[in-house]
């Protein structure tokens, strides 16, 4: 590989006390990719986005950005190259959404001194982006849990960051929204240049927008390619815990076809 | 660094509803309008407040009497018919009084504002961390030994609530560090039981001492909250540290409104989370002791005083560390004036009154509030 990896684990091995998540993994994050990350609950997807973003940190091998190990990047230049939108958050005081999304310049900003006109801009463009705009004056906890997930995924953007994460960005979101949202962050990969990972639960939208899937299962990468391969791969339907079929067509986002379990439901997670 | 967003064009959607460009500045500046009146309405709340202080006690002066006073001393204005009785009793005995019970509100609204912002919890107050327990612990020990001795004009009680109160807060911050992180929840609950552990002890020393028994009066102050502050050196002392405390706790303001996004959420924004919280803990743990040091332990004030900013004002932190000093100040120099005056000659403990009047208002405000706040 020529350029440096926007995201590189390198023999990463973690653990959170006796349980051990990854023990050897490696795996690469292209600058411009989009890269699904998929797995059953407790595959370590949100640990890998932690681990990516520095909020975790290896016990063996490294977590390099760039090229450089993360834990050698100071913090505040970590947090504007990499920015990561959580599933939910929990606000206990009645910020507005425009506060909200301008604490996504903490990174730009030093103790003192007010917000000057590139993060109001950065913020303004954050939240006409995620569609957010005509609710900016609103407190942030009277949202619904989609609105608010729209209102992380600003607070990222207004970091303006070169590799995004998501984990499970469609949670909360209707289907309308989902097809949305990822419509959003392709066209910010595609056209910004943007790195996105995203944790992904729905297979069919991972295969849509995604440009490579990379399929998370007991501790290692069970299968990792274009969506096209990684689907049709006979380990991902294992990994996965379901059946797949495959069918090539001409379905467009926001065209929902529905898979079924093979055999009664999956086993418990792992 | 590469600003890859700005290459786009603002709004994917057909419509982007209008007015956009000019929603985030205009909430800016409406907020920022807020603050600026809010500081203006808490300045003259003060200063009318501290003029309600010094007039009222068991002689009444006249508050054209203390303004021209005032004026006669710091401006050079000019000299008129008071008495130097009354002189010396708005000088030398209403006024330090004022200031401590100024400073003490200060220090403890403050550090109500950095604990609850730091550990997301509307319930947090300055003593949440075990400080309270601590400086009435040390203070029941203290007498009970009998110690006497004056230090910087401090007597023996506000001494050891300083040092107890200092000393618990960090050994319950060591107790709930593990593996370098010290979380939240560690540090609610080892402050939940560290407290409850020396409040019991304190109970036990109280049953067994003689000496507490047949001198409760002056740790009763200490433990019900009253300013035992009597004239100008205590408070020389204190406020230079409460200024210094409070003078270092506002550039914290922005991290602060990062924490409330929890430690994952500031972490990922870029701040530094565990050396902000040591700072925060030290900074309220600090203020909160030279409280109790002026005043004892009083309840309400460090809680009260930060919601009822945050739901007029906003809760942007900085806004409501200073907001919070004047408010804290202005609040307990008036709840001060009515323990001393309502039942004069009887003076009730201030705690008393800060409870009596802090909880009604808060509970108006909460009524009309601009917000809710979620748990």
């Amino acid at each position: 590989m020529g350029a440096a990896a926007a995201i590189a684990f390198e023999g990463v091995r973690f653990a959170y006390g006796a349980r051990q998540v990854f023990a050897d993994l490696n795996l690469q994050v292209r600058p411009g990719e989009m890269l699904g990350l998929l797995g059953r609950n407790g595959a370590g997807k949100t640990t890998w986005l932690k681990l990516a973003c520095g909020l975790l940190h290896p016990a063996r091998g490294a977590v390099k950005l760039a090229g450089r190990p993360l834990q050698e990047v100071p913090r505040r230049e970590r947090s504007r190259a990499v920015a990561l939108v959580p599933q939910e958050l929990h606000m206990p005081f009645p910020f507005s959404v425009d506060e909200m999304v301008m604490l996504g310049r903490t990174p730009y900003l030093g103790s003192w001194g007010t917000e000057g006109p590139a993060d109001r801009r950065a913020v303004r463009r954050a939240l006409a982006l995620t569609a957010t705009a005509d609710f900016a004056g609103r407190p942030f906890h009277d949202l619904s849990a989609g609105e608010r997930q729209r209102v992380l995924l600003a607070m990222a953007l207004a970091q303006e960051p070169q590799v995004l994460l998501l984990d499970e960005p469609t949670a909360h979101l209707d289907a309308a929204h989902q097809v949305w949202a990822f419509d959003l962050v392709g066209r910010l990969n595609r056209e910004a240049g943007l790195t996105v990972v995203a944790a992904v639960h729905d297979l069919q939208l991972a295969a849509w927008f995604c440009s490579r899937l990379a399929v998370l299962a007991g501790g290692a990468v069970a299968a990792d390619g274009p969506p096209a391969a990684v689907v049709r791969a006979p380990r991902v339907a294992d990994a996965l815990g379901i059946s797949l079929e495959v069918r090539p067509g001409t379905a467009r986002p926001g065209h929902h076809v529905i898979t079924l379990p093979e055999g009664g439901p999956p086993d418990g997670p792992p | 660094m590469n600003r890859v967003l700005s290459s786009l064009p603002e709004d994917p959607r057909p419509d982007p509803g209008g007015a956009v460009p000019d929603a985030v500045a205009g909430h800016l500046r409406a907020r920022v309008r807020r603050w600026r009146r809010t500081f203006l309405a808490l300045a003259f709340l003060l200063a009318g407040s501290a003029v309600f202080g010094v007039s009222v006690g068991a002689v009444t002066v006249r508050p054209a009497t203390i303004v021209r006073v005032l004026w006669h001393r710091m401006a050079g204005g000019p000299a008129g018919a008071w008495t130097p009785a009354d002189e010396a009793i708005i000088l030398r005995v209403r006024l330090p009084r004022v200031a401590a019970g100024a400073l003490a509100g200060a220090a403890l609204a403050v550090a109500g504002v950095l604990f609850q912002g730091l550990l997301r919890n509307p319930l947090a107050d300055p003593y949440i961390i075990g400080t309270s327990a601590g400086a009435a612990f040390a203070a029941a020990v203290a007498q009970a030994a009998g110690l006497q001795f004056t230090l910087f004009g401090f007597g023996v009680l506000p001494v050891a609530g300083f040092a107890g109160g200092l000393a618990t807060s960090f050994a319950v911050y060591g107790l709930a560090r593990i593996g370098g992180r010290a979380p939240v929840v560690n540090l609610l609950l080892a402050g939940l039981v560290v407290s409850s552990i020396l409040l019991y002890a304190m109970s036990l020393l109280m049953v067994l001492s003689e000496t507490l028994q047949t001198q409760f009066r002056s740790l009763f102050t200490v433990l019900m909250g009253g300013i035992i502050v009597t004239g100008w050196r205590p408070v020389a002392i204190v406020a230079p540290l409460v200024a210094a405390g409070i003078a270092a706790a506002w550039p914290l303001a922005r991290r602060l409104n990062a924490l409330t996004l929890g430690e994952e959420g500031a972490a990922a924004v870029g701040v530094d989370v565990e050396r902000d919280k040591r700072l925060i803990i030290g900074l309220g743990a600090f203020l909160t002791a030279c409280a109790v040091s002026l005043s004892g332990i009083i309840g309400f004030a460090g809680l009260v005083v930060p919601h009822v900013l945050r739901l007029t004002a906003g809760p942007d932190h900085r806004g409501l560390i200073p907001g919070a000093a004047l408010l804290g100040g202005a609040f307990l120099v008036v709840a001060d004036a009515l323990a001393r005056s309502l039942f004069a000659p009887a003076e009730v403990p201030v705690g008393v009154f800060t409870a009596l009047v802090g909880g009604p208002f808060f509970l108006v405000i909460l009524r009309r509030g601009r917000g809710e706040y979620r748990f």
